[in-house]
């Protein structure tokens, strides 16, 4: 059991980087810049990567799935409010769509997963009879360890450059950086 | 300021890599109190629902 609980978290490591990718191509390729709910839901989505890379690199402990289960409460409330704004604005549908679903609508979703994939490894006691150790992880788990440092240097440029150091605006296209 | 987490959660991550399991977890502590005081800078923005 403690064989697949290694696997799964690597695999949850893997579909953060993916979704940390995809929101990166949407705002980067398509134009759309977050506002500060999305950026919240991103800085949960990072949180939620680091938990999975602590159980990959150093073995599954109860603290890791702590910042696992705290990062994707953290992002469901954004998404959740992002949601809740969405539907009491009247007019002309707002933010990008996927298969018919906002994307916060998604992010909630995938937040909720998050939460529930946590607790439920948390079920698997035998993952703990190791206990945390520095140990050399597989060469692909290593490598989705490494994408995600990465993913979430490129996601602080991108941040740094729409924001610099102070409050971001909503909607603004931003860039302050490259404007000044 | 929203940045800050981001850089904080960045430094965790590579602290993590590199072998040094309970400083990325403070740095995450950290990361986490950031954000919660950028949050709380715009607490009434997002208590308000009107369109």
């Amino acid at each position: 059991m403690a064989a697949i609980a290694r696997l799964v978290n690597a695999l949850a490591l893997f579909a953060t980087c993916v979704v940390l990718l995809f929101v990166l191509y949407w705002q980067l390729v398509r134009g759309d810049a977050p506002g500060t709910l999305a950026l919240m839901q991103r800085v949960a989505l990072l949180g939620i990567g680091l938990g999975f890379l602590l159980n990959v690199r150093f073995g599954s402990s109860e603290a890791h799935f702590g910042i696992v289960i705290f990062s994707a409460a953290i992002g469901l409330l954004a998404a959740a409010r992002q949601m809740i704004g969405y539907a009491a604005a009247s007019g002309p549908a707002l933010g990008a769509e996927m298969f018919g679903y906002h994307f916060c609508t998604w992010e909630v979703a995938g937040f909720f997963a998050a939460i529930l994939l946590g607790a439920a490894l948390l079920f698997i006691e035998g993952q703990f009879v190791e206990g945390v150790r520095d140990r050399r992880p597989s060469g692909a788990a290593q490598a989705v360890g490494w994408l995600f440092v990465l993913v979430a240097l490129a996601h602080v440029v991108v941040a740094l450059l729409q924001c610099g150091f102070e409050a971001c605006v909503d909607g603004a296209p931003g860039y302050e950086l490259l404007r000044r | 300021m929203m940045v800050v987490p981001f850089l904080l959660l960045v430094v965790a991550a590579l602290v993590a890599t590199i072998g040094l399991r309970r400083p990325a977890i403070w740095v995450w502590i950290v990361a986490m109190a950031a954000f919660l005081y950028t949050l709380s800078l715009r607490a009434g923005d997002f208590l308000q629902f009107a369109p």
